[in-house]
């Protein structure tokens, strides 16, 4: 133990720290110009607003996946006794506190549905009332769900439960650091894993469906939320893969050995398999099914228009080519080959996320462009702009975790 | 010999390794020692495999993770079969779903094609499965732990029994080129290891 403490892993204003800062403020800028030029220079009839709210959802629900599941993450190392995660765990704490961020954004989302009603089809004028026009009976009987004052209670609810995962996971970890040889903090954590472990499956499964889901609120699929966990799992691991890469490769953790890019590799490789599992399951058994209202989801919204090139890409891009690269022992050691996967899959797990959301909202049209990449960019350059932040002020190993010694020794 | 030597049902007789100097060198199996500590246990097939020794193995009651470094054993060929079990798999599963439901007896369902990538996915996907987990548990029992196997020169010594239990037994064995009961003890005791002894026929 005491080789770790005497080391100080503050990593303030080093070079590290001074590169996310200038790449997270890059990314927020050209963000920002994109965005603005890309939206100011849409035409009226494409639905500028409309086009914003679902690149903005679609980006939201992106870094929200990212960053409660990096609570996750911290959570079920403490559950199930992890020895190797001990030295990389912190690098996902630095990744919760833009929760606090995902709660604000609620907001805008919140607003389109009590006033602007872009988004969704359940908040439209007439859909639920008998004498209009454009009255949905099918809507109708899904408005104890499907309704504007039970959604924002779920949304609180949510940011209740992540606000609590951050109150106790993370936060316990931290004053860990401060604790020595009492491991209060640690025991605290391992009892509050559970609960919270249970609560961020309820919240992430309910908050994919909520999001994405009931945009097309006619169709549905119990998969559902287990497949934009999986999705945001692989996306959350690949993130704290490439920072532990740089760390490493940086000179800042040079306890982390190839043994724990092996294991971030297998975990990354699992849960890669995981979300291919689920979302074929959910493909496979609506093809098999052959409903009429299950198969038009698929076949004349995202197998149509361009999109069938979003769904080719995802088989290829996000499933075969990080399966092969992955699977030989060597890969998952090597720091350059594991790097460049979680790049990748980090990318395509937005293209997923995409082929979910706009297909639902411009039926038959393909829409997808540079507004959608300029929010991606803006949340991103928040996202890293933020981690920098906690990097300065924050150790970046969990430094008086009991696990630690264990970590360091790793052999996978 | 003397009261310290056990003669057992299948022949063998365990010597301990201070009664060990009038044995016939011929008639030793291998020298055992225990460990009880795992990092020392990996310290040690560090320094025997440093010494040179090859034939020589070590009994756990669970996987001690390194210690394959440790002892200087080559990389597995495992995943080489466990990989080909896989292709076999997979593509058995592709040839049979696709040769009986469109040549051997095409039966129409549902308007359905007779064959297409989607719903034969679950059936490729386990078949893959289950023949890779086949040929790598088999092929690990019989190529590579030699089994199945009735009889075991070592099985008769008490303390070897103990590897099933809390206990890692090292064992050094007659058949390498370096092995004499002298060095084999010395190294064995140096390293720290207890109740060390040798095991003749």
């Amino acid at each position: 133990m005491s080789t770790m403490t005497e080391r100080n892993f503050m990593l303030r204003d080093t070079k590290f720290v001074k590169s996310l800062e200038t790449v997270g403020f890059a990314l927020l800028i050209i963000g920002v110009v994109a965005g603005v030029a890309s939206f100011l220079l849409m035409d009226a009839d494409h639905e500028p607003l409309k086009r914003f709210f679902s690149s903005y959802l679609l980006a939201y629900t992106y870094f929200l996946g990212v960053a409660v599941t990096a609570m996750f993450f911290s959570a079920l190392q403490y559950l199930v006794n992890a020895g190797w995660s001990a030295l990389v765990r912190r690098i996902a704490e630095m990744f919760a506190p833009f929760i606090f961020v995902i709660i604000l954004g609620f907001i805008p989302i919140v607003i389109d549905v009590f006033s602007t009603h872009q988004l969704f089809e359940w908040t439209h004028a007439g859909v639920m009332d008998p004498n209009a026009a454009n009255f949905d009976p099918i809507l109708k009987g899904k408005d104890w769900f499907l309704n504007p004052t039970f959604f924002v209670g779920r949304v609180i609810f949510y940011c209740v439960v992540w606000f609590l995962m951050y109150q106790t996971i993370v936060k316990n970890s931290l004053r860990q650091d401060e604790a020595g040889d009492d491991h209060t903090p640690t025991r605290r954590n391992k009892t509050l894993a559970a609960p919270m472990v249970i609560l961020y499956a309820l919240t992430i499964s309910f908050a994919g469906i909520d999001l994405v889901m009931t945009l097309y609120p006619h169709w549905y699929s119990t998969m559902f939320g287990v497949q934009f966990f999986g999705g945001s799992f692989v996306a959350t691991l690949s993130i704290i893969a490439l920072f532990t890469v740089f760390l490493k490769e940086g000179g800042y953790l040079p306890q982390v050995t190839s043994e724990h890019y092996h294991d971030l590799g297998k975990m990354m490789f699992a849960f890669n398999v995981f979300w291919a599992y689920v979302s074929f399951s959910q493909f496979m058994l609506i093809w098999y099914g052959n409903l009429p209202e299950e198969t038009v989801y698929f076949m004349d919204y995202r197998l149509v228009g361009g999109f069938e090139y979003f769904f080719y890409a995802i088989i290829v891009l996000h499933f075969a080519l990080p399966f092969i690269l992955l699977l030989p022992q060597a890969n998952k050691r090597n720091p350059k080959i594991l790097g460049g996967v979680a790049v990748l899959i980090i990318l395509m797990h937005f293209i997923d996320l995409a082929w979910y959301v706009n297909p639902s909202l411009y039926h038959g049209h393909f829409t997808f462009g540079l507004q959608e990449i300029s929010l991606f960019l803006f949340f991103a350059g928040m996202f890293v702009w933020m981690a920098a932040s906690q990097f300065k002020s924050k150790k970046a190993v969990a430094v008086n975790d009991p696990f630690l010694e264990e970590s360091v020794h790793l052999i996978s | 010999m003397d009261e310290q030597t056990l003669t057992q049902e299948s022949g063998t007789r365990t010597i301990a390794a201070a009664d060990a100097a009038g044995v016939n060198k011929d008639d030793v199996i291998a020298v055992l020692g225990n460990f009880t500590d795992p990092d020392k246990l990996t310290h040690a097939a560090q320094e025997i495999h440093a010494a040179g020794f090859v034939d020589f193995d070590i009994y756990t009651p669970y996987p001690v993770h390194g210690l394959d470094k440790a002892m200087g054993l080559p990389k597995t060929k495992l995943p080489l079969f466990s990989i080909g079990g896989a292709a076999f798999g997979l593509a058995n599963a592709i040839f049979l779903q696709w040769w009986t439901a469109t040549i051997q007896y095409p039966l129409n369902i549902g308007g359905k094609p007779y064959f297409s990538p989607w719903f034969g996915m679950p059936v490729m996907f386990e078949l893959t499965v289950l023949l890779c987990a086949l040929t790598t548990v088999f092929v690990m029992f019989g190529l590579m732990c030699g089994l199945p196997k009735w009889w075991h020169p070592l099985q008769d010594d008490e303390g070897f029994r103990k590897a099933v239990d809390d206990t890692h037994v090292v064992s050094i064995e007659a058949a390498d080129a370096r092995f004499t009961v002298e060095s084999a003890t010395a190294l064995l005791g140096r390293l720290g290891a207890d109740d060390v002894r040798v095991v003749t026929a």
